[in-house]
């Protein structure tokens, strides 16, 4: 249902959009405290927000993402009040020493369904160097999709309160959703999404296809480094019982460079325009970006 | 599936830990003196999965909260929870060579001085650990091994120097496992190994990188002379075992 007559939904506030880059906990030692961050997903609402019955903001419009909170481990009690309509919801969300939460506020795949709240852990483990950590997740009035990279199903099969989450090299990449099974007319996009190195990139895709509605959330947050340099020396022999032997299936090893050119050359597995359909969304999302520095 | 419901604007449902699925849950705002019915969807599953894919109830708990003028609302929050195209990345722990010789393989790094850390065992060999998963959706999985050395003679990775395109590889993780298939060989100069940039590059095609010592052996000039390079493809998806 519900997934075409899309309008392009304006993005251009998308590279205005709050990524927040608060410090990590500090090296070498176990945090104390674990971080959450509630983020309000539900279009045209004005949203409070209490931790601990402590008021922390009035009136936060959608998009808007708020904390982190540092809280001590254990249960705090989220109050989330809306004025109009007016209504309030009260959640324990359980806190992890060193752990770092979204709250996400968001509505659900029914259309006449009522808001909802999913809790969604950061995967903040290091990642590779040159690398990014990329999160989809699935917060919007719409029924199970994918998410196509540069043409290609990339995400498969995300339903509402759902995530898919990889690492990926540092780069631009042309991102869709569409619904599952289907390779066109996206529900939103492709638009152009940032992914950098030592990021933790998460895409929240919220509101509904109806008017143009869909819309996304981008929330950044730092990665520490994992595994160490590309080596300059491998040294895997000291005793010469191979001297002589022919190496069979080097015979040309001419083909060496250049099926690594080929491999590293194919900086995506991901074909860029491998339809016309494709190149003709690329066009129209030439000017969107989302997650821009 | 779903019912009366005050719409996407109106209050969030009124549901208590409850299972999986779509609940439907009449509540009474007291304070205000209206009935609300509110139809509270926890999942957008397909039909054929839908079990599966309900997202699973937290253990978080929610209570109603009673503010006069407001409605009286309950809405519990859920855990999300990865979709079932999820795959978890992770280091290899064991090659299986064209023979069907299975070679340990262990997480290695790099040296401060630029030497990959190669197991000593030459029973065992190395992944370098800046490189790719099993799992990861681009770049090189590179593991080393010994040819052979002084005391233990012959390593497994010695049979690299008769392999030919076409031979499969298989690698294994703690939960995963992949095929590849071979798609060449060649002879490295050692001395150049620095300038093989695709050999750890993290972009680029899923590949296996397989790395052994060549000769000739020349003991004054440092030992063998050439590596062998052997690049594989995958053949088959990323599977459980």
């Amino acid at each position: 249902m519900m997934k075409s007559q899309l309008r392009w939904v304006s993005l251009a506030a998308l590279l205005a959009a709050g990524l927040s880059l608060p410090g990590t906990p500090a090296l070498g030692k176990a945090p104390a405290t674990g971080s959450v961050y509630v983020i309000q997903a539900l279009p045209d609402a004005a949203i409070s927000v209490a931790v601990d019955g402590k008021q922390q903001t009035a009136d936060a419009a959608v998009k808007t993402i708020l904390g982190p909170y540092d809280l001590s481990p254990g249960k705090h009690t989220l109050t989330l009040t809306s004025n109009e309509p007016s209504w309030t919801m009260k959640s324990v969300v359980t806190v992890e020493a060193g752990k770092s939460k979204d709250v996400v506020l968001h509505r659900p795949a029914s259309a006449s369904g009522d808001p909802v709240i999913t809790v969604y852990p950061n995967p903040m483990a290091p990642v590779n160097a040159d690398e990014g950590r990329v999160m989809v997740a699935h917060t919007a009035v719409v029924p199970p999709a994918d998410i196509t990279v540069n043409g290609e199903v990339f995400f498969a099969n995300i339903a509402n309160g759902e995530f898919l989450t990889k690492d990926v090299p540092g780069g631009t990449y042309e991102v869709a959703i569409v619904p599952t099974g289907t390779s066109d007319d996206p529900v939103l996009g492709p638009l152009d999404l940032e992914v950098e190195s030592s990021t933790l990139t998460q895409v929240f895709a919220i509101g509904q296809p109806q008017g143009g509605g869909m819309d996304v959330i981008v929330h950044k947050l730092p990665l520490q480094k994992a595994g160490s340099g590309a080596p300059t020396v491998i040294n895997t022999g000291s005793a010469g019982l191979v001297d002589d032997w022919e190496v069979s299936g080097a015979k040309d090893t001419g083909v060496q460079p250049a099926t690594l050119l080929w491999l590293a050359g194919a900086a995506l597995i991901l074909s860029v325009g491998a339809s016309p359909m494709v190149k003709q969304l690329s066009r129209r999302a030439r000017d969107r970006r989302i997650g821009g520095a | 599936m779903t019912a009366a419901s005050a719409g996407p604007d109106g209050p969030p449902g009124s549901t208590p830990q409850r299972s999986r699925g779509v609940a439907l849950v009449a509540a009474a705002a007291a304070a205000a003196g209206v009935v609300i019915a509110v139809a509270v969807t926890t999942s957008s599953a397909p039909a054929d999965s839908a079990d599966d894919r309900a997202p699973t109830p937290s253990t978080e708990t929610v209570e109603a909260v009673s503010r006069p003028p407001a409605r009286t609302v309950r809405v519990p929050a859920r855990e999300a929870v990865p979709a079932g195209s999820q795959i978890n990345p992770e280091r290899p722990d064991l090659i299986v060579l064209p023979s069907g010789t299975r070679v340990r393989v262990r997480l290695a790094s790099t040296l401060r001085n630029g030497t990959f850390a190669v197991p000593a065992n030459i029973d065992a060999a190395g992944w370098w650990d800046g490189g790719a998963r099993i799992g990861d959706p681009f770049g090189a999985i590179l593991i080393a091994g010994h040819v052979d050395s002084a005391v233990q003679g012959l390593g497994p990775f010695a049979e690299l120097l008769g392999v030919g395109t076409g031979d499969p590889v298989v690698l294994e993780s703690r939960q995963l496992r992949q095929a590849f298939v071979i798609r060449s060989v060649a002879l490295l100069p050692k001395a150049e190994l620095a300038e093989q940039s695709g050999l750890f590059a993290v972009d680029g095609a899923p590949r296996l990188i397989l790395v052994t010592c060549a000769g000739p052996f020349d003991a004054d000039a440092g030992g063998y002379q050439n590596l062998a390079v052997v690049t594989a493809t995958p053949s088959g998806g990323v599977e459980d075992h």
